[in-house]
């Protein structure tokens, strides 16, 4: 059974932490990971998959995103967020995020990070890996998440003209 | 001079140089005697004590990078400048086989011909130069195929080095940063989607084409078809190569998260830094950030649009998901990107991109041509990733593949060959009967049967001829029939 996982290299456990519920409320299995061997290990088996990396920017953290570069080739179709743990000036934010979305992650979270953010990016990238491989498995079926519920959306302007 | 000492020095040349430059003359001017003399003996370029032309003393002192490969795609010379320029001995990189292989260096990979050098043709291509320095580097290189008796005799290749300045980003970011970001860049090139099935190769086309340009491209086609790749693909190969290229999935992100990354307080779009945004199904945005989309890319002209999603826009807004402004703005070329099952005949070809150490067995093609492939190239990945892992250091054979495939395979039967549809002899055929109606009903007169058509008599007679119906043969059938 492929069952969708979030790995999660760090050094410290807070994002296995902040992701616990959300994951046994979806029954998703959360790997909390050090080295980026592990990282990759966990990605052999095609399952599902949403890949956190920790990093502070530092100089000896660079390496960790050449995992970004790996992941794309190992599997195009795992979705990787880069959590960095400082805060940045808004214009060296930016180039940072330019240039980690250029390797392929999917998205950069910077601090302030609240849980429910995280969960977002999370469950939204996730959900969409989980339909991706579902619709190659089942073809005729419509699968639909959440965000792409166009009744989620009510327009206004829609209700006037029928009214 | 004297005939011998002329030979002498050609054969010194063919035996210590390598390169078969003069071979090449000699085939083509059938004896090294009828080479074009040298037009003065004073001539630079050319070694002392020689009465011919100095090929290499010529080359030496060119200032472009020159380089020759072989047939097999081996390094066989190159010049001082292409030295300087790469960092190089030659003595140190001959018989280099320039080519895309895992295991080949940056320089072999950078050097390796393009397909249409390969089959003869003159080709330019831009890739980004091996040895990054600051201000990153990229090479114009034309290939100049040499033809043989035989087919292709070698290629001269020469570099053009096409410098630019450093982005912004490149001076802030650290180095390693940016050596891994033209890493990954330069695996985006059109022989990603070579094939040899005419959906792929028109693609290539279109693809080349977008690439050339600026406009805005709207990609569509089945799940797992490769859009995103093909974004990267034009990317990396358009005119904002230098800047990043960024893909926001608008379906797996939430709307608020897509305004901030983009128009947010620091949002990638405020920099300089970007290229490309690329859109995954960006009917999935509400519409307000659709507008919001529309509005931003009609103002700027620094960031191209690229969006891709399973329908052509127009029909995304017929359903109501898109915005007609989306449409007309910021769909300006839309390219299909073919599905795998339309293109079957390139299933070893991607089957040696993604293994390519893996020896696989004919009879696995013959199962995964009777797939429908509703994943495309995501689900064919996936199952020669897992038959890899299953087959260990074996080949792979079909029992490595999932026993539903086997079963699918055995289950259709070989598609029947499909009539070809030749308007042409249709027509004919269709005339021809007409014709003969006519003849009979007019009882053989050809001006009542001419009347009959609606035709000049004269133009009855000619197709006539042409069709070759001639009154006694049909009077002879009319009989054989019992209509006459």
């Amino acid at each position: 059974m492929k069952y969708p996982q979030v790995v999660a290299l760090e050094y410290d456990g807070w994002l296995g932490k902040q992701l616990r519920d959300l994951a046994r409320e979806s029954r998703w299995l959360i790997h909390s990971v050090r080295t980026s061997s592990a990282v990759k290990a966990h990605l052999q088996r095609g399952n599902p998959t949403v890949v956190l990396i920790q990093t502070d920017l530092s100089e000896e953290q660079l390496r960790l995103l050449a995992l970004i570069d790996d992941i794309r080739r190992l599997d195009p179709d795992v979705s990787v967020i880069v959590v960095s743990d400082i805060k940045l000036p808004d214009a060296e934010r930016c180039a940072w995020t330019t240039a980690i979305l250029d390797l392929g992650a999917r998205y950069v979270l910077f601090p302030p990070l609240t849980k429910p953010v995280l969960e977002d990016v999370v469950s939204g990238l996730l959900s969409a890996s989980i339909n991706r491989i579902a619709r190659q498995a089942i073809p005729n079926r419509v699968l639909t998440h959440k965000s792409t519920q166009r009744n989620a959306v009510i327009d206004l302007a829609d209700q006037e003209t029928q009214a | 001079m004297a005939t011998s000492s002329r030979e002498n020095c050609l054969l010194d040349r063919i035996t210590n140089f390598g390169v078969n430059y003069f071979q090449i003359r000699v085939n083509e001017f059938g004896s090294v005697f009828e080479m074009p003399p040298s037009p003065s003996p004073k001539r630079r370029g050319r070694p002392k004590g020689s009465q011919t032309f100095g090929w290499r003393s010529f080359f030496e002192q060119s200032t472009t990078p020159v380089f020759i490969l072989g047939s097999n795609r081996r390094l066989r010379y190159a010049n001082g400048t292409w030295e300087k320029l790469c960092g190089v001995k030659l003595t140190d990189v001959q018989d280099l086989v320039c080519s895309s292989r895992r295991h080949s260096s940056a320089l072999a990979q950078a050097l390796m011909p393009t397909p249409e050098a390969l089959a003869g043709k003159v080709d330019r291509i831009r890739r980004s130069a091996p040895f990054t320095r600051p201000g990153y580097q990229w090479w114009d290189i034309t290939f100049t195929p040499l033809r043989g008796e035989v087919g292709l005799y070698g290629i001269l290749g020469t570099i053009e080095v096409v410098n630019s300045e450093p982005t912004t980003m490149s001076r802030k970011l650290h180095p390693s940063i940016m050596t891994l970001r033209h890493a990954h860049a330069a695996r985006y090139a059109f022989d990603l989607f070579q094939g040899c099935s005419p959906q792929i190769l028109q693609f290539l086309t279109q693809l080349r084409h977008a690439a050339a340009t600026d406009v805005p491209i709207w990609f569509w086609g089945e799940p797992g078809s490769g859009k995103e790749t093909a974004a990267r693909v034009v990317h990396h190969n358009g005119p904002r190569r230098e800047k990043a290229f960024i893909g926001v999935d608008c379906v797996g992100l939430q709307p608020y998260l897509i305004d901030s990354l983009l128009f947010g307080h620091g949002g990638i779009l405020e920099g300089q830094h970007v290229g490309t945004l690329y859109l995954k199904n960006p009917m999935a945005l509400p519409r307000d950030l659709q507008a919001k989309v529309v509005e931003a890319f009609s103002k700027t002209q620094n960031v191209r649009l690229i969006s891709s999603a399973t329908r052509s826009a127009a029909d995304e807004v017929s359903t109501g998901h898109l915005l007609q402004d989306f449409h007309i703005d910021l769909a300006v070329l839309e390219l299909q990107v073919p599905a795998l099952r339309h293109r079957l005949d390139d299933l070893p070809r991607l089957a040696a991109h993604w293994l390519p150490d893996q020896t696989i067995e004919p009879s696995v093609f013959e199962v995964l041509r009777y797939q429908p492939w509703p994943g495309n190239l995501r689900e064919l990945r996936q199952i020669l990733i897992t038959a890899h892992q299953q087959a260990g250091s074996g080949p792979i054979r079909s029992e490595h593949l999932p026993h539903e495939y086997r079963v699918q395979a055995e289950r259709v039967p070989p598609a029947p060959q499909r009539p070809t549809l030749q308007l042409d002899k249709i027509l004919e055929s269709i005339e021809k009967e007409m014709i003969r109606k006519a003849l009979r009903q007019s009882k053989g007169k050809l001006a009542r049967a001419a009347e009959l058509l609606g035709i000049w008599q004269s133009r009855l007679l000619r197709r006539m001829k042409a069709l070759d119906i001639n009154l006694t043969s049909l009077s002879g059938s009319e009989k054989e029939d019992g209509s006459l």
